[in-house]
Parts: structure tokens; C-alpha cells; sequence
């Protein structure tokens, strides 16, 4: 029992003493008090524990004032305290101290004191509310000082009890907090009863009305977007089975006002010893914000493209009205071939047949041509779908064809073999595609007419990406223009504005893809320069998504551009 | 007409098709190329005809093979088919040669008549060529100096003021003027002057 006492005062280190006594200053009921405190009850303490067990704080407190001063001190410091009260003092009033200091300050326990001991005092006082009640003789100083030790340890530990809960409180305080500010949720899905809880924001975020959810998956999946259905539900089952971190991307739609807000889960399933899961839980954050923001983004850039298309409208449409004239030329051939036929009076069936289908074929290819430039310069909201690279490659050649052709640019195509689709924005990537190669034509041009003009235009697959590269064998690019091709508004063409590669750029990063110039390995600035060099390489690579693991990626995409 | 051969030019095999059909319903013979390199390799310049050349072509251009004709002495006529009135590259054409520049799409009888118009002045420079070979054929025997007094004679200039260029006597000038006259079968100094200009002597 000593030992254990000894330990608990040890363990808190003193608190306040509130002496209440007839003495205004230390007198000699103090000095009774400090005897027995600093009297330990097993003697034997070294000075070491003594000093551990030094601080206590002695109060004096001759009237209700000073006490009440002392006692509103003790409980702002949330510091173990004790009232000390000698009972000769108040005599008759001491229960009605009793009742004062257990009304205002209901933590803080009495400590009655008394020279001479009444057995039904103490029961009235105990009774009444005070912690003990002590016989204050020479003999029982030890017993004195170890009441107050005991009380104040006591004390303490109710401090210690509330301050944990008030702790708990906090954190609980904090979590709503960061749970507010960052729209985050917490959801907890009991799979034995299938009854799910959400903490948080979570009912908001999913798009309901406070207390609408169902506390179901079901109903959870009512709230999500019919498209993100299917791909939820995968992911969940496939966190269950494998252990993994659930993590998925997901829209919510609001039922009321149809709002779209875009969420993140990620969350894990607990599992029993029999190895069966028998909860989840995680948190969602609301991406919201992030997505409008990257949509507004996506949205100028689209802008700003549009722009720049229609400013590449101008090179692309004489090159189309040329273009245009093939089919056309083959249609008035076709024409005048017939008429004259028939004015011999020769026109066999077969022939005809010929005629029209040839009429017929070349009517379509005009039209494909007007429709391939009517797209270019669409002003639709970018999409991003599953697209052939090698065919968006061949349809931005076709774009081309004339300017190459009147540039006499002899042109090469390496299509990459077994090249899964690719998620990107046709118009977009064709639009990069046009502005590399009008570059290179307009570099060509600067060459003498001594060679061939070449342009080689290759797609390849590489680890998780695909890459195209556009070559020509132009002067190439002046080692100091480097750096700052991708700068806006920076152009070695005094008629150009500038925009083509950094528009170029920002369309290829938006896909998540990089451009670049390929510079030219083992060549000294020197003979870079403007020399026989071997002309300019631009590449630009886009992430491939081509297997079920790498669904999450095509998800986010989607849902990132919709 | 089917001797003679229309060579058309173009990389677009339907354009190629098409000036065929039109070509064939008018009886004309033709032969198509798909590249200026290709025809250049497999043309005879004995055979009579002409060419449509696309302006535009990948490679060597309808304008670059004009030029290389014309390099090679191939008084070919051509027409130049061109997308668009490009005046600059018409006008580049029209001087290297060609006969016509037609803008496309080209209606059937402007590019009949063409062809028409190429083939006659094919025609007609054919048989000034074959006329000129028989009459070189004809002054083959005769010497340089025989060749000089000719062209000479040609010109109107009498015996004396030959004498005194070539720094010969008048009566050798005379000597050889009997000699011209006899060989080339001509009655006078007049018919000598007509034959010289014809030869392109003169």
C-alpha cells in the first residue's frame, strides 16, 4: 500500500495546496501542513524521490475571496489541486464551505482537518462532500501528509481522465475539421450486416440531402455516375480479393440538380482469422475543385488551339482548294469522256459503269477532304477517345498532302506495327502533327534546290508509350535557337507569330506526353549550325493504356476530360 | 491521228484515268507516265505527239521536265495542267515553251482543242525537221568554205564584197558559185539564197 502510494505521487508531481485556515499568512496550521508533506510516509525515500515528489504549491486562503482566487487559478491550469481547510476555523460553516467549493469547483476534493475528531462530524462532513477527514495530531502527521498525496494523486488521475477525453474531443474536433476543410469523408462498410456509415462530408459530396443515404452499397452506387458504376464495383471486388489498397476514381451525380462532382476512395477491407473480409473502410476526398480546374485549363488550351488552327486554316485551305481540284478534274474528265461517247453514239454499258463508279468514288474523296478540314477547325469540346496513332498520323499527312506536294517534299511513312489504341484528341494531335510538318516544310524550303526534299514521319512503340517522330532533311536548327523553340511568340520566320510549338507542347503535356527536339547526337555546336547537318527531328510520345491493370488510368483520363 | 501519241503525266492515277477516258473518246492514242522520271525514261523522240504535264508533281515537277525537254532540243509541244492560276508559273511555262497552261478542272473540249492545236504544230514542225534533214542531206557534200560562201551568197552580198572578206580573188568567189549552183542543182543565185535560209544556213 505505501509503495503504491509512493508510486502514484511520484508519478504526478504535487500540485496546489489550498490552506484554508484563520491565519491571513503562514501560521502554524501551514506549518503542520509542510511537515507532513515533506514527511514521507515511507521514511526511508532517498532525497532523489523527495525532490520528484517536490512541487507543491501552498495556497494560503483566509477568506472566500483568496480561496475563490486560488481555486479559479487551480482549474485554469488544469493542475491537481486540494483544499486544505482546518475546521477550527470555520467550526460550525465548514459544511457549507464544503457545499460552495463542491458547487463551483465539483473536481477539486476537501480535505477536512481537525485537532479533535467527532466520529459523526466526519460523517456529516464525508457526507457533504469532503475527501477526508483528517485527524491533525503530532502521531498522525504522516497520515496528514499522505491523505493530501493521495487526494491530489487522485485528483490528478481525473484530471488525466478528462484531459484524454478532451483530448479524444479534439482529435474528433480535428478530423471534422480536416474532413470539412479538405472534403474528405470517412465510410465504414460492416459487410456481415451491409449497414455503411459516412462521416463527414460524404453524404454532401455524393450529391444527397443530410440523412438521405440509405446506408447501403446500393445505395451508395445510385449516387454515382452510371458510367463509373461498372469500373467501381470491379475495383471493389478486385481490393477484396487481392488485399490490395482499394483506390478508384468515381463521379457523383446529384439527384436533385444533376451535379457531377469527382471523388477519390481509397480504402482497405479487414479480414477476420478465418481470412474472410468483414469491413471496409476509407476515405473520399473531393476532387473536385482539382478537375474544374484542370477542366478550365483544358478549356483555354482548347481555345488557344482553336485559335491556332484557325490561323493554320489559312496554309491548309489553299492546299484544300488545290486538293480539292483533283477529284474535281476527275469528275469533269469523266464528264466530258461520256458526253463525247455518247455523241459518237458509243457508249457501252460497261464503260459507263466504269464512268459513273469513278464519278461516284471521286465525289466521295472531295467530300472527305472538306469533312477532314471542317474537323480540323471544328470548335467541339476536346475529347479524348481510343484512337489509331498510326491513322491520326495519316490523316494529318493527308491534311498536308498539298503544301507537300507543292513543296516537292518527298514523304515517308512508318507506321508502327501491333500499336494499341491510344487516348487522345484527334483534332489536337493532328493539329501538333500539321504544325511539326509545316515547320519542316518551311525548313526545306530554306535549302537549296541542290537535293531532295525529305520528310519522314515514323510511329513506334515503346515501354508504356508510343512515340512519333517527324525528320527532315532541312538545314536544321541553329544550335542557340534551341532553347527557346517552345517559347511563345519566338520564331525564326519573320511571318510567323510563333505559337505553332508552344501550342504544340502544351496540347502534347495535356495528353500526358512530352515534345521534344531530338537533338542531333556526336555534333559540335559548329557543325550543328545551319550546316549539312542531319536536318531536324521533333518527337513527341503519348502514354499507351493497353492492358485491364492499366484501367485506372484510362478511367481517370476519361473522367479528367468529360 | 494514230500515229500519233498523247503523253499524259500526272502522280494522281485517277486524273491519269480520266484525261484517258477523255483522250480515247476523241480518238486520240495515249500512253501514261506516273512520274516526269518515268516518262523522260521511256519516251521516243521519234514518235509523234505531245504531252499533258501536271504542274504540280512530287519529285521533279511538271516545270523542271519542261526545262530538260527543252535541254535536250525536244520541241515536244506541251500542255501544263496547273490546280490554280498561278500567273508567275504560267507565265515560267509559257516561256519555257508550252503551248498551253489550262487550269483544272479543265473542260473537256478546251483540253481537246489543245491537244488538237499541240498535235498540228507537232505536225507542222515534223515536216519542217524531215524538209530540213533532206536539205542538209543535200549540202552534205559541199566544204566548209563551199558551206560559208553559201550563207554568204544568202545574204544578198555580190562576188566582190565576198572576195574582199574571205580575202580571196572574185573570179575563185566566181569559180565556187558556179560549183554551188551546179551540185545543189539550182538554176540561180536566187534559189541558192531560198535553199540556205530553208537549211538554216543563213
Amino acid at each position: 500500500m505505501n509503495s503504491e502510494v509512493s508510486r502514484q505521487t511520484r508519478s504526478h508531481t504535487g500540485g496546489s495546496v489550498v490552506v484554508v485556515c484563520a491565519d491571513r499568512a503562514e501560521g502554524p496550521f501551514h506549518q503542520a501542513i509542510r511537515v507532513a508533506l515533506s514527511c514521507r510516509a515511507d521514511a526511508g525515500a532517498d532525497a532523489e524521490a523527495r525532490d520528484a515528489d517536490a512541487s507543491f504549491d501552498l495556497q494560503p486562503a483566509g477568506s472566500r475571496e483568496s480561496l475563490r482566487d486560488a481555486l479559479d487559478l487551480a482549474c485554469r491550469r488544469t493542475w491537481p489541486a486540494v483544499v486544505v481547510a482546518d475546521l477550527l476555523a470555520f467550526g460550525a460553516d465548514a459544511g457549507e464551505l464544503i457545499e460552495n467549493v463542491r458547487e463551483r469547483w465539483p473536481q477539486i476534493p476537501v480535505i477536512i482537518v481537525t485537532a479533535r475528531g467527532s466520529e459523526e462530524r466526519a460523517a456529516t462532513l464525508l457526507a457533504a462532500g469532503a475527501g477526508a477527514y483528517v485527524i491533525n495530531r503530532g502521531d498522525r502527521v504522516p497520515e496528514l501528509g499522505r491523505a493530501i498525496r493521495e487526494t491530489l494523486a487522485h485528483h490528478a488521475e481525473q484530471l488525466e481522465g478528462r484531459r484524454a477525453i478532451a483530448e479524444r474531443r479534439f482529435s474528433r474536433a480535428h478530423l471534422d475539421l480536416v474532413m470539412s476543410a479538405g472534403n474528405i469523408g470517412i465510410f465504414d462498410w460492416d459487410l456481415e450486416s451491409g449497414r455503411v456509415i459516412w462521416q463527414g462530408k460524404l453524404e454532401e459530396m455524393m450529391g444527397l440531402a443530410p440523412g438521405e443515404f440509405g446506408e447501403t452499397y446500393e445505395s451508395f452506387a445510385q449516387c454515382l455516375h452510371p458510367d463509373d458504376v461498372p469500373e467501381v464495383e470491379r475495383a471493389v471486388a478486385q481490393a477484396r480479393v487481392t488485399r490490395a489498397i482499394f483506390e478508384q476514381e468515381y463521379r457523383s451525380v446529384a439527384r436533385r440538380t444533376g451535379t457531377l462532382r469527382w471523388l477519390v476512395a481509397r480504402g482497405r477491407f479487414l479480414y477476420g482469422p478465418t481470412g474472410q473480409a468483414y469491413r471496409m473502410i476509407g476515405v473520399v476526398m473531393d476532387l473536385t475543385p482539382f478537375r474544374l480546374a484542370e477542366q478550365t485549363a483544358q478549356r483555354q488550351l482548347a481555345q488557344i488551339a482553336q485559335l491556332q488552327r484557325a490561323n493554320l486554316l489559312s496554309l491548309l485551305a489553299s492546299g484544300l482548294a488545290h486538293e480539292l481540284n483533283q477529284p474535281l478534274s476527275v469528275i469533269a474528265n469523266c464528264a466530258g469522256a461520256a458526253l463525247q461517247m455518247a455523241a459518237n453514239g458509243v457508249l457501252p454499258k460497261a464503260q459507263a459503269a466504269a464512268i459513273f463508279d469513278e464519278v461516284n468514288r471521286e465525289a466521295q474523296r472531295a467530300g472527305q477532304i472538306i469533312r477532314r478540314l471542317r474537323d480540323f477547325i471544328r470548335r467541339t469540346p476536346p475529347e479524348s477517345m481510343r484512337c489509331d496513332l498510326n491513322e491520326v498520323v495519316r490523316e494529318a499527312l493527308g491534311l498536308m498532302a498539298m503544301p507537300l506536294r507543292q513543296a516537292g517534299v518527298q514523304v515517308t511513312f512508318e507506321p508502327a506495327a501491333d500499336l494499341p489504341p491510344v487516348l487522345l484528341d484527334r483534332v489536337q494531335i493532328q493539329q501538333v502533327l500539321v504544325n511539326l510538318i509545316q515547320n519542316a516544310i518551311e525548313a526545306m524550303q530554306g535549302c537549296d534546290g541542290s537535293r531532295i526534299c525529305e520528310l519522314t514521319v515514323s510511329v513506334a512503340r515503346l515501354a508504356g508509350r508510343a512515340r512519333v517522330r517527324v525528320w527532315d532533311n532541312g538545314p536544321g536548327i541553329r544550335a542557340e535557337d534551341h532553347d527557346r523553340l517552345f517559347e511563345s511568340f519566338f520564331s525564326t520566320k519573320t511571318h510567323h507569330l510563333g505559337m505553332g510549338l508552344a501550342i504544340s507542347r502544351s496540347i502534347v503535356e495535356s495528353h500526358g506526353g512530352c515534345l521534344a527536339l531530338r537533338e542531333v547526337q556526336g555534333m559540335d555546336p559548329p557543325q550543328a549550325c545551319c550546316s549539312d547537318s542531319g536536318g531536324t527531328t521533333f518527337e513527341f510520345t503519348l502514354p499507351i493504356y493497353d492492358t485491364v491493370g492499366d484501367a485506372e488510368g484510362i478511367v481517370a483520363g476519361t473522367t479528367g476530360q468529360s | 491521228m494514230s500515229e500519233h501519241c498523247v503523253h499524259v503525266v500526272d502522280d494522281d492515277p485517277a486524273i491519269r484515268r480520266s484525261l484517258g477516258l477523255v483522250l480515247g473518246a476523241h480518238g486520240f492514242s495515249h500512253h501514261e507516265y506516273a512520274s516526269a522520271e518515268a516518262f523522260l525514261s521511256e519516251y521516243k523522240q521519234s514518235q509523234p505527239g505531245c504531252v499533258i504535264l501536271d504542274l504540280r508533281m512530287p519529285t521533279m515537277s511538271g516545270e523542271e521536265l519542261l526545262k530538260i525537254l527543252r535541254e535536250r532540243r525536244s520541241e515536244l509541244p506541251v500542255i501544263m495542267l496547273t490546280g490554280y492560276a498561278d500567273v508567275p508559273v504560267a507565265v515560267r511555262a509559257m516561256k519555257l515553251g508550252a503551248i498551253d497552261v489550262l487550269q483544272k478542272p479543265v473542260d473537256h473540249a478546251v483540253l481537246v482543242d489543245a491537244v488538237r492545236r499541240a498535235l498540228h504544230q507537232d505536225g507542222i514542225r515534223r515536216r519542217r525537221a524531215a524538209e530540213r534533214d533532206r536539205l542538209t542531206q543535200r549540202l552534205e557534200p559541199l566544204t566548209p568554205r563551199q558551206r560559208e560562201m553559201l550563207g554568204m551568197l544568202a545574204t544578198g552580198k555580190t562576188s566582190k564584197q565576198i572576195a574582199l572578206e574571205l580575202g580571196v580573188s572574185v573570179k575563185t568567189v566566181d569559180n565556187h558559185r558556179a560549183e554551188l549552183l551546179a551540185r545543189l542543182q539550182a538554176s540561180n543565185v536566187a534559189e541558192l539564197a531560198a535553199l540556205a535560209v530553208r537549211a538554216g544556213l543563213a
